[in-house]
C-alpha cells in the first residue's frame, strides 16, 4: 500500500510563553546588556519518525504530555516542526482538541460553514453537506444556538460529523472516541469502519488502551516526546502499560529516597544516587561467554558490573537482583561490605557474579544493580530497570504454567 | 483563487456576526460611535472654543470616518489572533487573513458612514465632483495597505510582548491629536513636516480635498504617504511571515 503520511526526524520545540509572558523589559535588558538570548524552551518531540500506509488505522499512545497532541497538530499542518519533515498525500483533516476549531459565540450552523470553507470546500458544497452533517450529529434542535450552550458531547458530535463529512484522505482523531455516549461512539466506530474500507487512513489517539488495541492495525508508543516503538497493537499496548508502571514506580522511588537522602544529586529516569561510586559498565554473558540480553530459560548467565570511585569511599555495599516485569523480586544478592568480602577496594573494579541455570519462566526480567554506603543511608548509584534480560523458551514446555519460577511439577491423576 | 475570496467574504460576515450578534440595533451600532464623536466635537469647537472653519460638521465627519477605520482596526488587531484561536486550529490556515479581514470589516463600516456624509454635503448645497470621486478608491487602497501593515505588526508583536496593546492604545490616542481630525492645518507651520510624514494625516487631508473641496489632492504628499504605507506593509508582512509558526504555537 502506498504511504500517505510520513514523519522524518520530526522535532518540535516550544518557547515557554505560557508560563511567563515575556515583556519588553526582558528583551530590552537582554539587548542592552549584550546577553545571549536565553529563550527558555521545552522539546515536545524529539526525532520522531514513522510512516503510515494507506487504509491503516494508526494509533498513538502515551501518557499525558508525551507529545501526542503536538504530533497530531503537526501532522494536520497546524504549526511547523522545528526540524524534520512531514509528508502528506492528500487532504488531512481532524478533530484535534476540545475547544479548538469552533467559535463558542457563533451558532453550530455558522461554525459548520466556517469549518467547511477552511477545509477547502466550496460554498455550495458546504450548503449541500450541511444537512447530512447535522443529521449525523443529531443536533437539528440546537444547530442555530450558539456553541457555548452545547454540552461536551454535543460539541464533539458536531466536530466529528464535520470532520468525516469532508471525506479526507487521512482523518485524525485526538481523544475523540473517549467522549460521547455509548450509542454515538458505536455510530462513530461504524463510520470509521466504513471510512477504512473505502480506503481512508485513520490516526487515533486515546487514553483507552483497550480501544486502541481493538481498533488499530499499528500503534506508535510515545514517551517524553520520543518514539519508544512502532508495532502491532498488542505489543505496543503492553509496552505502554510497562512505561506507565515504571513512571509511577520511579516517582514513588524518588519521593522515598528524597526523604531518606539529603545528598541526592541526580535522579535521571531510572538511575538514582549520589555518585560517589558510579556504575560504569554492566554486561551479561550467556553460558557460552557471549555478551547478550537474551538467553534461553534454564541456562546460566554471568553478570559483570564495573564501577569507578570518584570520591574517597572506604567500603560499600552492593546488590544485584533479578526482578520480573511486574516488579516481583525473583532473587537478589546482597554484599553488605565489599571490604569484608574482597578486601581493600581500588578506584575502579569489576564485580563478577556467576549464576547457575536460571529456573525462570520465559519472559522479560530486569537486572537491578546498586552500590550503597554500608549504613544503607542512601544510594551511590542504583540502576533501576535499566538492564533487561529476556528469557526465551519453548512455550510448549511450559504450557499451562504461569508465574515466575519453573518448578516442573509432574501431575498425575488417580482414580 | 475564488475559494479564497469566498473564504474571505465568509470571514468578514462572521466578523460582523460576532460583533453584533444579539444586539437590537445590530450593524447600526457601528455608526453610533462616529455620530456621537461628531456631535461632541461640533459642540466643543462651535460653541465652547469656536474654530473659524466653514461647514464644520462636514469638515469633522470627513475625518472621523477614516480615523475610526484606522484606529478601531489597530486596537482590534492587538488581540486579533487570540480572539481567532478557533480559526488558527485549522490546517494551513493563513493567519494573516485575520488581519486583512479586520481591515476590510472596518473599511465596510467606514463605507457605511459615507452615505450620511454625502447626505450632509448635499444638504449644505455642496456639489460632489464625480470625477474627483474616482480618486476615492485610491485613498481607500492607501489606507487599507497602511492599516493592514500596522495591523500585522501589532498583532504579531502582541503575541510575544503583551505591552504592545497598551502602547498601541496610547499612541493611537496621541495620534488623534497629531492628525488634523478636528482642526485645520495652518498653511505655513514650522511643524508641517510632522504632518507630512504621518500618512494618516495626508490621507485625511486628501479625503477632505476630494469630498469637500472637490479638488485633486496634493499628489506629491500622497505619493509619499503611499510609499510609507507600502514600506510599513512590507515590514509587517515580513515580520508576520517570520514568526507565523511561533504565533500558532503560542496561541
Amino acid at each position: 500500500m502506498p504511504i500517505v503520511l510520513s514523519a522524518q526526524k520530526v522535532s518540535k520545540r516550544f518557547l515557554r510563553y505560557r508560563n511567563r509572558t515575556t515583556t519588553m523589559r526582558d528583551t530590552l535588558t537582554r539587548v542592552l546588556t549584550f546577553r545571549a538570548n536565553p529563550q527558555p524552551s521545552t522539546w515536545a518531540l524529539h526525532d520522531v519518525s514513522f510512516t503510515v500506509e494507506q487504509g491503516r488505522v494508526f494509533g498513538i499512545i502515551g501518557h499525558n504530555g508525551a507529545g501526542k497532541s503536538t504530533l497530531l497538530r503537526l501532522l494536520c499542518g497546524v504549526g511547523r516542526p522545528t526540524s524534520g519533515r512531514i509528508m502528506r498525500e492528500g487532504r488531512v483533516s481532524g478533530v484535534l482538541e476540545l475547544g479548538g476549531g469552533f467559535n463558542l459565540e457563533l451558532t453550530g450552523r455558522q461554525n459548520l460553514v466556517t469549518a467547511g470553507l477552511l477545509s477547502g470546500m466550496r460554498q455550495e458544497v458546504v450548503r449541500d453537506q450541511e444537512k447530512s452533517i447535522i443529521a449525523f450529529a443529531e443536533l437539528e434542535h440546537v444547530i442555530d444556538q450558539p456553541i457555548r450552550t452545547y454540552s461536551t458531547g454535543m460539541y464533539l458530535r458536531l466536530a466529528f460529523a464535520a470532520a468525516i463529512a469532508l471525506d479526507p484522505a487521512v482523518l485524525v482523531l485526538d481523544e475523540v472516541l473517549a467522549v460521547g455516549d455509548e450509542r454515538f461512539q458505536r455510530k462513530c466506530l461504524d463510520r470509521i469502519g466504513a471510512l477504512k474500507s473505502s480506503g481512508s487512513t485513520l490516526i487515533i489517539t486515546s487514553h483507552n488502551a483497550d480501544q486502541i488495541q481493538a481498533l488499530c492495525d499499528e500503534v506508535l508508543v510515545l514517551e517524553e516526546g520520543r518514539v519508544v516503538m512502532q508495532g502491532d497493537p498488542q505489543t505496543a499496548v503492553s509496552c505502554y502499560h510497562d512505561l506507565m508502571r515504571q513512571r509511577s514506580e520511579v516517582r514513588s522511588a524518588k519521593v522515598g529516597k528524597d526523604e531518606a537522602v539529603t545528598r541526592l544529586t541526580f535522579s535521571q529516569g531510572k538511575r538514582l544516587g549520589t555518585e560517589e561510586v558510579q556504575i560504569t559498565n554492566f554486561v551479561v554473558y550467556d553460558n557460552h561467554g557471549r555478551r547478550t540480553e537474551t538467553v534461553a530459560s534454564g541456562t546460566a548467565i554471568t553478570v559483570e558490573v564495573s564501577f569507578s570511585i570518584t570520591e574517597p569511599v572506604k567500603d560499600m555495599a552492593f546488590t544485584l537482583g533479578i526482578f520480573s516485569d511486574t516488579h516481583a523480586k525473583c532473587s537478589e544478592v546482597t554484599i553488605a561490605s565489599t571490604h569484608d568480602l574482597f578486601g581493600q577496594i581500588s578506584d575502579t573494579g569489576t564485580i563478577r557474579c556467576e549464576f547457575g541455570p536460571l529456573p525462570l519462566l520465559p519472559g522479560t526480567y530486569f537486572l537491578n544493580v546498586g552500590f550503597y554506603p554500608t549504613d544503607w543511608s542512601r544510594a551511590f548509584d542504583y540502576h533501576w530497570q535499566m538492564h533487561p534480560l529476556h528469557l526465551t523458551g519453548d512455550s510448549a514446555d511450559n504450557r499451562g504454567v504461569t508465574g515466575i519460577v519453573v518448578l516442573n511439577p509432574r501431575c498425575s491423576m488417580k482414580t | 483563487m475564488s475559494h479564497t475570496l469566498e473564504l474571505t467574504w465568509h470571514l468578514i460576515k462572521r466578523d460582523f456576526q460576532l460583533r453584533y450578534a444579539g444586539s437590537t440595533l445590530g450593524i447600526l451600532w457601528s455608526l453610533a460611535a462616529p455620530i456621537s464623536q461628531l456631535l461632541i466635537l461640533v459642540f466643543v469647537f462651535r460653541r465652547v472654543i469656536p474654530l473659524e472653519i466653514e461647514h464644520y460638521p462636514l469638515f469633522v465627519f470627513t475625518a472621523i470616518l477614516p480615523w475610526n477605520w484606522f484606529s478601531s482596526s489597530l486596537s482590534a488587531s492587538a488581540f486579533a489572533f487570540v480572539s481567532s484561536r478557533d480559526l488558527l486550529r485549522y490546517p494551513n490556515f493563513p493567519s494573516g487573513l485575520i488581519i486583512v479581514v479586520n481591515t476590510i470589516t472596518n473599511m465596510l463600516i467606514f463605507l457605511l458612514g459615507l452615505p450620511i456624509l454625502l447626505g450632509m454635503a448635499l444638504s449644505q448645497q455642496l456639489s460632489i465632483s464625480w470625477l474627483v470621486m474616482g480618486i476615492l478608491p485610491l485613498l481607500l487602497l492607501i489606507q487599507a495597505v497602511l492599516t493592514t501593515g500596522l495591523g500585522l505588526l501589532i498583532a504579531t508583536a502582541n503575541i510575544f510582548y503583551r505591552d504592545v496593546s497598551q502602547i498601541t492604545h496610547i499612541v493611537l490616542s496621541l495620534l488623534f491629536f497629531l492628525t488634523p481630525v478636528f482642526y485645520q492645518l495652518p498653511v505655513d507651520s514650522a511643524y508641517r513636516v510632522l504632518f507630512e510624514i504621518n500618512p494618516m494625516s495626508v490621507v485625511i487631508q486628501s479625503y477632505r480635498k476630494v469630498l469637500l473641496d472637490g479638488t485633486a489632492p496634493d499628489w506629491l504628499s500622497l505619493a509619499l504617504a503611499f510609499t510609507t504605507s507600502l514600506v510599513i506593509f512590507l515590514f509587517g508582512y515580513w515580520i508576520h511571515q517570520r514568526y507565523e509558526s511561533d504565533v500558532i504555537d503560542a496561541i
